[in-house]
């Protein structure tokens, strides 16, 4: 972390009013303590602030108050968009309330069930090896681009049904999504791109060939008596890959630069593997590679003491709500053996992010190789690592210098 | 032996916390949202229960006794 930013003095409240106007698109690029401090200084004066960017949210950062906000879908809509800024389309079935919502999420629920997703540990682990066995040996290599990055899109593109050949073009267009703001020429002609894709996608499996995938599953489901719309599975498929292809790259590349800093938290996880159930959760939490979620009051209503006029938007910060000291001691340290840990990583209430057990899986599975493999690491520059995204936020480049095989 | 009673409501949200903290006593259904092992319980799991409760998410699972 750069001295600009530990220098930061303790927030007076005139120094929050003077806050730039929180976004997490705005500021980019910065390293993951500037929103720990920005977290805490909300917490501590302002826990429920108002941004006007976007239109005007209200920005949650206790976990008390993300709690109450995400659980309760009658008070708190989903139909005007989960993001903000809002999708420019209906993004399913996230923007999709109870009990509809959960028609939607019977189509993918089942294959994405703790026990289903068990069944692809073997090859997944045949991927994580294959993309690390070239790199024993090296010095130094990038460990998102070369490791952590390829792993999960390859796990996700192959769950989801699409051939890996498509991955450099579907890959680019969603990290466009991902990290440039959405009003940005750019992001819009990658939207556009990307749905002109998932359109023959659509029309191409709709003709048969099923497999076990879950795009055969979207196209051949109905909700409510009548089968998707091709708008509605191209959505739904838009969503599995923002959600699939990104996330749990950050998850293992920002535990990885813990264990980097951390060699006694490299030894206990390799002397002792029981530890693997509590350390993956933990590692979710403290890596939070999903920021925060979009809802909208259905009525007046308060959060937080705070009046929440019917219409407004509200910025549920999971993110801000894993990291809340009220709710979880030293929130700043990866804690192994942190239990119990309810935390906010995959999102609370209804909408909990459906691809949780594969993503940990995957985690577990890329941590479990990458230790087996190498002893000692080092980042290269940890002053100098960057965050990128914003609903979605984390590494994309942490170049790495091996200093012991294992 | 002490009896406490479990039951999970419909808060549940597919977390499947309860299923590393207590296996024994919950197992995910054919969506992965959290049931109650039909098997009789035979042995002490109120803690293991008691942490699964803590560390639900959701504050789905509720005891008494």
């Amino acid at each position: 972390v750069s001295d600009r930013f530990r220098q930061r003095p303790a927030p007076s409240p005139e120094a929050l009013t003077a806050r730039p106007d929180y976004d997490d698109f705005v500021p980019a690029d910065l390293p993951q303590q500037w929103f720990y401090d920005e977290w805490t200084a909300r917490r501590a004066e302002c826990p429920v602030s108002y941004s006007p960017n976007h239109g005007g949210f209200y920005l949650l950062t206790r976990y008390e108050d993300v709690f109450d906000v995400l659980t309760d879908t009658e008070t708190f809509t989903s139909t005007e968009s989960a993001g903000i800024p809002a999708q420019p389309y209906v993004s399913i079935p996230e923007d999709v309330d109870p009990p509809d919502h959960r028609k939607y999420r019977k189509i993918i629920n089942p294959p994405l069930s703790p026990q289903s997703v068990v069944k692809h540990e073997s090859w997944i682990r045949q991927q994580a090896v294959e993309l690390l066995e070239p790199l024993v040996g090296l010095r130094e290599f990038d460990l998102v681009k070369d490791f952590a990055g390829p792993l999960p899109r390859s796990v996700a593109m192959k769950l989801i049904g699409l051939p890996d050949s498509d991955l450099p073009k579907v890959s680019e267009w969603t990290e466009t999504l991902t990290y440039k703001p959405r009003d940005n020429e750019e992001a819009q002609q990658a939207g556009a791109d990307l749905f002109a894709y998932l359109a023959e996608v659509v029309q191409d499996r709709s003709k048969g060939a099923f497999g076990e995938d879950l795009i055969s599953l979207i196209v051949q489901s109905e909700v409510n008596g009548e089968p998707l719309a091709p708008e509605e599975m191209m959505s739904f498929i838009a969503l599995l890959l923002f959600g699939g292809l990104h996330t749990t790259t950050h998850a293992i590349a920002a535990t990885l630069v813990w264990l980097a800093q951390h060699p006694g938290d490299r030894d206990r996880l390799r002397q002792d593997p029981s530890l693997y159930p509590s350390a993956i959760e933990e590692a979710i939490r403290y890596t939070s590679p999903s920021s925060h979620l979009g809802r909208t009051a259905t009525k007046d209503t308060v959060i937080g003491g705070c009046p929440i006029p019917a219409g407004s938007r509200v910025m549920a910060s999971v993110g801000a709500a894993s990291f809340d000291p009220e709710k979880f001691e030293s929130p700043q340290e990866l804690v192994l053996d942190r239990s119990p840990n309810p935390h906010a990583g995959f999102g609370l209430g209804p909408h909990r992010c459906a691809g949780s057990h594969l993503a940990k899986l995957v985690l577990r599975v890329a941590l479990e190789e990458f230790l087996a493999r190498f002893t000692d690491f080092e980042v290269v520059d940890l002053s100098g690592l960057r965050y990128a995204g914003a609903e979605v936020r984390g590494l994309t480049t942490v170049p790495l210098i091996i200093t012991k095989q294992a | 032996m002490m009896t406490i009673t479990v039951r999970i409501s419909d808060r549940c949200a597919g977390h499947g916390q309860c299923f590393i903290h207590c296996p024994e006593v919950f197992e995910p259904d054919g969506e992965g949202y959290a049931t109650l092992s039909p098997s009789a319980w035979q042995g002490d799991y109120e803690q293991a229960v008691r942490t699964a409760v803590a560390a639900c998410p959701e504050r789905a699972i509720e005891i008494e006794g």
